[in-house]
């Protein structure tokens, strides 16, 4: 009839700990690489434009090289013509030497602006949210078949009390790695309001006081970094990705790298 | 001569589908299209999208499926990417006129109209 | 130059921010459904209630559960997590929930079912505060999109009394 969350527990995974990894390099990095590639259409585009005079010049070229084979070519002519030539090549060299100062210029310029508004939005999301990593991508399958790995989850981090069933991130003394898990018993003191908090991952056998620190029975307020109010599948694949394999990163860092120097047609 | 003809045949052909096929891949992928044709080809893009998007939400919403919405969206991007990608010929209905060299010759270029040869004249001496 | 890589990838970023746009709406489709969720929970029996050598007091139960949670799901709908705490006062603790019984349900066909179980997750209150103890039972459920944001509710049915002694 239903599911229990025990039913669907999975071999041994009593004590996973649900961790994730901060987005935080990794957005930027994803912001930076979109924004290469349109800098990059950009570019071209500009190029199109400033393109005129340079095929204008190739054009003069391939028109003297084929005049070059008429014989009726009077010497006078020829000379001019080859002034004209020289005069040509000349302005190319300086028209593309120009545009490519003027590109890297605009590049690094454009460059610039992209880490920095990735930051500005970063911060504001912090800001906004109140919490230090609003975006986190989950690592492991304790709360599973609701969050798997490589799901994003929005944190919240609000004044309004800790209650039962919500889904809060959390840092254990002595753990580097904060977890995502369910909370399922609360305290609430009536005098100072502070909170016993008591959590559970939706896969796991038992609670998690065995990820706690030695001793720990209860999570308090400050253990508590924020609550996952929203959710998006699949996209922290990218960050796992990235984190596990470095060699892609690098490729991809690699092969935007070369992109941005050789799209000069 | 009758049964050779018959042996060689389809290696000729298989020869000349295959000279065919590069340079059709070539005008596919590697030409640029021209100016209408770039027009086109991302109004195209654009419109295949949003019409795909709406009908996939739409009938995603109807049959209460989110499969569903998600696989007619990806059915459409492939569409559209076949569509729109490819430098089909029917891109390329308005192609630029370039001047032949030997009528360049007999016009000569307009000298006052262009900046260029403006600019060109100290480099000249 | 509109070449073949300024195209792949324009189409690449307009169908990506597309596909993120219907997954907002998605989301926010969501709003439009009003639930009607209902569910009722007995105490079947109260299989022991006992002081802990440290002093807190604990019971163990058996529940009757039965809801029809079919309502809640929408076509944006993963799972629908539910949970039954029991929730009370007592003179330290202004709130004290207690998870005793969860489950996931993954689909709409199984949004309708009853159950028979004692608790799953130990009722132990902070301090010896349960003897005579009036308390609710709340089923609370936890609905887990496909993607956006997720959604909370919960019904409270109040009433119900633990023994006034130790068994």
């Amino acid at each position: 009839m239903y599911m229990s969350a025990r039913d669907k527990n999975k071999k041994s995974n009593n004590g996973r700990a649900s961790s994730y990894s901060s987005w935080q390099p990794h957005i930027i990095m994803a912001l930076n690489i979109v924004a290469l590639i349109r800098n990059i259409n950009v570019l071209t585009l500009k190029r199109v434009k400033s393109k005129g005079e340079l095929r204008f010049g190739v054009e003069v070229k391939l028109g003297l090289g084929s005049s070059n084979h008429r014989l009726l070519r009077s010497a006078l002519k020829r000379r001019r013509e080859e002034a004209t030539t020289m005069g040509w090549i000349g302005e190319t060299v300086d028209s593309i030497k120009s545009l490519q100062i003027r590109q890297v210029l605009t590049q690094a310029v454009s460059l610039g602006m992209i880490v920095t508004s990735a930051l500005i939005i970063w911060k504001a999301l912090m800001c906004i949210t109140g919490s230090e990593s609003p975006v986190v991508v989950v690592l492991s399958g304790s709360m599973e078949p609701g969050f798997k790995r490589g799901d994003i989850l929005f944190l919240h981090m609000s004044k309004d009390p800790i209650r039962a069933g919500e889904i809060v991130v959390f840092n254990v003394d002595g753990r580097e790695i904060p977890i995502v898990h369910r909370v399922i018993k609360v305290h609430e003191r009536e005098d100072t309001g502070e909170v016993d908090v008591l959590t559970k991952g939706d896969n796991n056998y038992g609670d998690d006081r065995l990820l706690y620190a030695h001793g720990q029975l209860w999570l308090q307020r400050h253990h508590i970094m924020g609550r996952a109010v929203g959710f998006l599948p699949y996209v922290g694949w990218v960050t796992i990705i990235m984190t596990e394999k470095p060699i892609i990163k690098y490729i991809l860092i690699g092969a935007l790298g070369l992109l941005v120097i050789t799209s000069k047609d | 001569m009758n049964s050779c003809d018959l042996l060689t045949t389809p290696h000729y052909i298989f020869k000349s589908l295959s000279a065919f096929n590069i340079i059709f891949f070539l005008l596919l992928f590697c030409l640029q299209m021209d100016w209408q044709g770039q027009k086109l080809a991302e109004q195209l893009m654009q419109i295949m999208l949003l019409a795909f998007a709406v009908i996939a939400f739409a009938s995603g919403y109807v049959m209460a499926s989110f499969q569903m919405m998600i696989l007619i969206y990806a059915g459409g991007v492939v569409l559209t990417t076949l569509l729109t990608i490819p430098n089909w010929p029917f891109f390329n209905r308005h192609p630029l006129v370039w001047l032949d060299s030997s009528e360049a010759e007999k016009h000569p270029k307009p000298q006052p109209s262009s900046n260029v040869t403006q600019k060109k004249k100290p480099v000249k001496k | 130059m509109h070449s073949f890589g300024y195209r792949a990838n324009a189409l690449l970023t307009f169908s990506i921010t597309i596909l993120a746009l219907m997954c907002a709406m998605a989301s926010l489709s969501d709003n439009f459904n009003s639930p009607t969720p209902s569910a009722q929970v007995q105490v079947l029996n109260i299989n022991w209630f006992q002081k802990q050598p440290n002093g807190n007091d604990e019971v163990s139960m058996t529940l009757n559960i039965s809801a029809d949670l079919q309502s809640l799901f929408t076509w944006n709908t993963k799972q629908v997590f539910v949970f039954l705490a029991a929730e009370y006062e007592t003179p330290k603790n202004s709130l004290n929930q207690i998870s005793l019984w969860d489950g996931i349900i993954p689909s709409k066909e199984h949004a309708k079912f009853w159950i028979h179980t004692s608790n799953k997750y130990r009722f132990i209150d902070q301090g010896s505060n349960l003897r005579g103890k009036e308390y609710n039972l709340t089923m609370h459920w936890h609905v887990m999109p496909k993607t956006g944001k997720m959604s909370a509710d919960k019904i409270v049915m109040p009433g119900y009394r633990l023994p006034v002694e130790y068994r």
